[in-house]
């Protein structure tokens, strides 16, 4: 089903269509609230948060924008406004109430959603070779031994996990040279201009 | 598994290290907790429960119908229709507000934060054709410190935000009036931020009152 399509179906809220929304974006969804949060219990909330205000809105929704930067904006707001609301219940000095402060890994929300949705796309057994690569930082031939395969079938993935995701995400890396890093934040540059205030 | 071939008859070592290049700006991403952690099984169950409750909620709702009490006006009361106009000559303020409450589309309750704990604002907001008016009686907010103001927001579900104006509160009677030129009924919530004058920094994070616009 298209972006579109799902965004048209969206507003009727049945289980199909959430669950297909759901599968397409959670995991994004969840790394924006992990990225800001920090936290698995309040990502999880915000997860939900995100998809409940998103229905409520969808009937607003333009279908021919993209449904993901708009899923993006609700999910960053809703992490930032439960990463505000736990500053104010800490126990603080009143005078520094008076900076509420945003979430230090803010600008790198937008990366890593894009990033996220790129994953997704990527065929398991080359997710797991590029999450071992990136994240945990092995070698192929550690790649190998921890998977019980060939080390030629780990390079083979890898190469074709990679050259996959480097397509996945050209877009990304061509805006970011076009346009620096003034923008990306909260994906506005996704957006219908007239959305943003 | 036969897949230790290279594909393509090429060096995928060679081809990986350009792929690897390529990725090579996402490199923090690609390193962090964030991008590769699993969101828990139940998860799914729970926002389908979210959204279900969200949907329930909606259709207990009201339908929006502002109440509206203009209407033709018969011959028969066009007399007191003209003492009304001469009223409304005299008392203009007390008629419009008369008007203004059979206009109410919707009421507002706004809380304060922990920004300003004793604020608390109660209104409601008006249809006057030529916009809405949002008036706010507001009780135990602070007036804004020299160099800063307040500033009314409107908020949709979707966090999206129009600005309805602007006020300090360092005299008056505490009663606020606030325009909106879009339409009120497509915006949850109302909130106040405390704002800097003149600084670079046009984010509205500073929240003193938060509350929601609930329709008649």
């Amino acid at each position: 089903m298209t972006d579109r399509e799902l965004a048209s179906r969206f507003p009727a809220g049945d289980d199909d269509i959430v669950r297909a929304v759901y599968g397409r974006y959670g995991g994004a969804v969840y790394t924006v609230a992990m990225s800001i949060l920090g936290d698995p219990t309040r990502a999880a909330d915000v997860v939900q948060a995100t998809f409940a205000n998103a229905w409520q809105a969808s009937h607003r929704f333009d279908p021919d924008r993209e449904l993901g930067p708009w899923l993006y904006t609700i999910a960053r707001r809703q992490a930032i406004d439960a990463y505000r609301r736990e500053r104010r219940t800490e126990p603080t000095d009143p005078s520094e109430l008076e900076i509420i402060e945003l979430p230090p890994s803010l600008e790198q929300a937008w990366e890593a959603w894009q990033v996220r949705l790129a994953i997704d796309q990527l065929p398991g057994d080359e997710c797991d070779v590029v999450r071992m690569s990136w994240f945990d930082g092995l070698a192929h031939q550690e790649i190998a031994e921890r998977l019980g395969v060939p080390v030629g079938t780990v390079k083979s993935r890898s190469h074709r996990a990679h050259r996959r995701l480097a397509t996945l995400l050209a877009h990304v890396r061509d805006e970011n040279r076009s346009e620096s890093s003034a923008v990306p934040i909260d994906g506005s540059r996704h957006d219908n201009q007239d959305d943003h205030q | 598994m036969n897949d230790e071939q290279p594909p393509d008859g090429t060096d995928p070592d060679a081809d990986e290290s350009e792929s690897r290049a390529a990725l090579a700006p996402f490199a923090a991403s690609l390193g962090s907790a964030a991008v590769w952690s699993v969101p828990p099984d139940e998860l799914e169950a729970l926002v389908l429960e979210r959204v279900r409750a969200a949907a329930a909620t909606n259709s207990d709702a009201p339908a929006a119908s502002p109440a509206r009490v203009r209407g033709v006006i018969s011959r028969r009361l066009l007399p007191a229709v003209a003492a009304a106009v001469v009223a409304f000559a005299i008392g203009f303020a007390i008629a419009n507000r008369s008007d203004d409450d059979a206009n109410a589309m919707a009421d507002v309750q706004l809380a304060g934060t922990e920004l300003a704990p004793t604020a608390s604002a109660s209104g409601d907001v008006v249809d006057r054709g030529a916009g809405y008016a949002i008036r706010l009686d507001m009780d135990g907010l602070p007036p804004a410190p020299e160099g800063s103001y307040y500033e009314g927001w409107l908020r949709a579900d979707d966090g999206e935000m129009v600005s309805v104006g602007t006020f300090h509160m360092r005299g008056g009677d505490g009663s606020v009036v606030l325009w909106s030129g879009v339409r009120v009924a497509e915006y949850s919530t109302l909130i106040v931020t405390e704002q800097v004058e003149r600084s670079p920094d046009d984010s509205h994070d500073q929240v003193v009152l938060e509350g929601e616009i609930e329709r008649r």
